[in-house]
């Protein structure tokens, strides 16, 4: 089997006595798009700086094509760390500009990108003058414009309208049908529908990494309850004890063995007549149950994904990019 | 989507030149870093406006009274405006050059940098180009409106331009290297500006604004002749400023002025040994790679 694209193994980062990344193991296959989910704050970004090359790890190793990514020099891989990538002070053009002459793989693609994604005429104003979202298309732009065979995306869509998504995840699968590799970090359920395998990080650790079809295959039934009080009620029955409020329902797992019928006489028997019903979960209850209600569970209730290239708490070996 | 186009690459990778590759990083920076410098309004007022306003007050406000030759006028405020253009040239190298590293620090921008496949000198060589522009800026801003307040500038030898260019890049180069210290240390604009400004007024009052008034330098005087802002500022003066009397302190307390050989032979050997130091600093620090390639 060949090398992974990337792979890492055991990446712990410290900064002084603290902890960001605990542990870490995360392989991404040879065209292969893995999705990072988590929430911010728990390392995401970290662990894709030491995958990039741009930070040491305290411990652990992380290497490309089977080579130490200290040793590949920025050659193989390409970062998008938001945020940080365009220049303030210059304009979206001179922005294409200078990062154009940094890397000698740069390509003029960033041309089509920015007209795909309606900044083609914002391109002369400074990027301080931009929008989050048109900051993210510019980065993203000029990031997917290096021909390399790995990307890594730190929160590509953050910040992004709705409606510009779809424009974003056509430019990383073109670049996927062009044989590259995208890791891919997000807090945003939207983006699951690019992965071939999601990998779960609800802490400083992978918890889970497996299909979307195998995770949502693994989430226990979910369960929509309505009215505030019936919805405080509802907590002391659904998994976690926690219900994610939407509007003015709010959904929840249900545990093993525990069906619809048992919530809804139990709400009934505390005076609450709202409707309960299962519904089909969504990858907004997928990201729910993975990274706030999974960890908190006992091992045997936690129904882990058990389906091809489903592979929690280890390396896997990747089993390509067949989505 | 649009219609793809064949998509070229900018360099050939596989074209076995990395000095290609080198130059083409080291002018991504030297433009980046001075559209930066020339477009942030505070870098301009520290470092033209602050020194051409401190000319104008010293030559219509601290001089009055002072009993000047209408002869020798001219040739003092030449001499004046160089050790202000001086000044100014040590903040732009300094304040300007080192905010401009430590917002970078501070916007984790080399998290982003160190994952390209980038040479620290292209990237320490390119703003050290910036840096240096602004700095021959800010002395020739100053002498600019000395000219058009009656000072008389006259260039001392044929080689009079070279050995000034030389000796402001040397300048430039050491002053530009002690900001890459102090923003990496510090990591915070702020405080790097608080820092930088103080180390180049300070240097200026201390040295008798840079050596233009020896008899306001309270140690050895031979020693003017040696430090990285009067060496310089004095070797500068006098290849510009016809009339040494009153102007950049040339013989003033029996000071000599320094040879132009000595002269740029001591500020290469300061350039050379700055250019380690931040060529080492910038690796190590700034980019985490060993000190050497």
């Amino acid at each position: 089997m060949s090398d992974p694209a990337l792979a890492a193994r055991g990446v712990r980062k410290e900064y002084g006595a603290d902890g960001v990344v605990e542990g870490a193991d995360l392989a991404v296959a040879d065209n292969e798009i893995l999705l990072l989910m988590g929430p911010n704050g728990v390392g995401k970004t970290v662990l894709l700086s030491c995958l990039a090359g741009s930070e040491r790890p305290t411990e652990g190793t992380v290497e490309v094509f089977g080579d130490p990514v200290a040793e590949d020099g920025g050659e193989s891989l390409n970062f998008l760390l938001q945020d940080t990538m365009a220049v303030e002070t210059l304009t979206g053009r001179e922005n294409a500009d200078f990062y154009s002459r940094l890397h000698p793989s740069f390509t003029d693609r960033w041309r089509d990108y920015v007209e795909d994604l309606d900044l083609a005429g914002d391109l002369d104003k400074r990027v301080e003058h931009y929008s989050e979202g048109m900051t993210r298309k510019l980065e993203l732009a000029l990031t997917m414009s290096v021909d390399v065979p790995v990307y890594l995306l730190d929160e590509p869509t953050a910040g992004v309208d709705l409606s510009m998504i779809q424009r974003f995840h056509d430019i990383i699968l073109e670049r996927y049908e062009a044989g590259a590799s995208v890791l891919v970090s997000s807090h945003r359920p939207m983006d699951a529908d690019l992965a071939d395998r999601i990998a779960v990080m609800p802490d400083g650790t992978v918890t889970a990494v497996g299909t979307p079809e195998a995770l949502m295959d693994a989430v226990p039934t979910v369960v929509r309850v309505t009215g505030t009080d019936a919805i405080r009620t509802a907590e002391d029955h659904v998994l976690g004890g926690r219900l994610f409020p939407l509007g003015g329902e709010a959904r929840g797992f249900l545990p093993p063995g525990t069906a619809v019928e048992d919530l809804r006489d139990a709400l009934a028997a505390a005076g609450h007549g709202a409707p309960v019903e299962a519904i089909e979960p969504t990858s907004a209850d997928m990201f729910n149950y993975y990274v706030h209600v999974r960890e908190g569970l006992e091992p045997a209730t936690r129904g882990d994904p058990d389906a091809d290239g489903a592979a929690p708490r280890s390396v896997p070996a990747p089993t390509g990019g067949d989505a | 989507m649009v219609a793809r186009s064949e998509h070229t690459t900018r360099t050939d990778p596989r074209d076995g030149r990395p000095f290609a590759a080198w130059r083409d990083q080291a002018r991504a920076f030297a433009e980046r870093y001075a559209r930066e410098l020339f477009r942030n309004k505070a870098v301009l007022f520290w470092s033209l406006a602050f020194p051409v306003g401190f000319y104008l007050l010293t030559i219509t406000v601290f001089y009055k009274g002072a009993d000047i030759p209408a002869d020798v006028w001219p040739a003092v405020k030449a001499g004046t405006a160089v050790t202000y253009g001086m000044f100014g040239a040590v903040i732009a190298s300094l304040n300007s050059f080192g905010q401009q590293l430590a917002m970078d620090l501070e916007a984790d921008r080399y998290l982003q940098y160190r994952a390209l496949p980038l040479s620290p000198s292209a990237d320490l060589a390119g703003r050290m180009v910036a840096g240096l522009a602004l700095s021959v800026v800010a002395l020739l801003a100053v002498v600019g409106v000395a000219m058009g307040t009656g000072a008389s500038f006259t260039l001392a030898e044929p080689v009079s331009v070279p050995v000034v260019l030389l000796a402001m890049t040397a300048f430039a180069v050491f002053w530009m290297v002690v900001a890459v210290l102090v923003a990496t240390v510090v990591r915070d604009p702020r405080y790097a500006s608080i820092i930088t400004v103080s180390v180049a007024i300070g240097s200026y009052f201390m040295t008798g604004f840079n050596g233009g008034d020896p008899s306001m330098f309270n140690g050895p005087a031979w020693l003017l002749n040696w430090l990285p802002n009067s060496l310089p500022t004095r070797l500068v003066a006098d290849h510009l400023v016809a009339s040494p009397a009153g102007s950049a302190g040339a013989t003033a307390d029996g000071l000599a002025i320094p040879g132009t050989v000595f002269g740029l032979s001591v500020m290469a050997v300061y350039a050379a040994v700055a250019l380690a130091v931040g060529l080492a600093v910038t690796r190590r620090v700034v980019y985490k790679r060993g000190v050497l390639p």
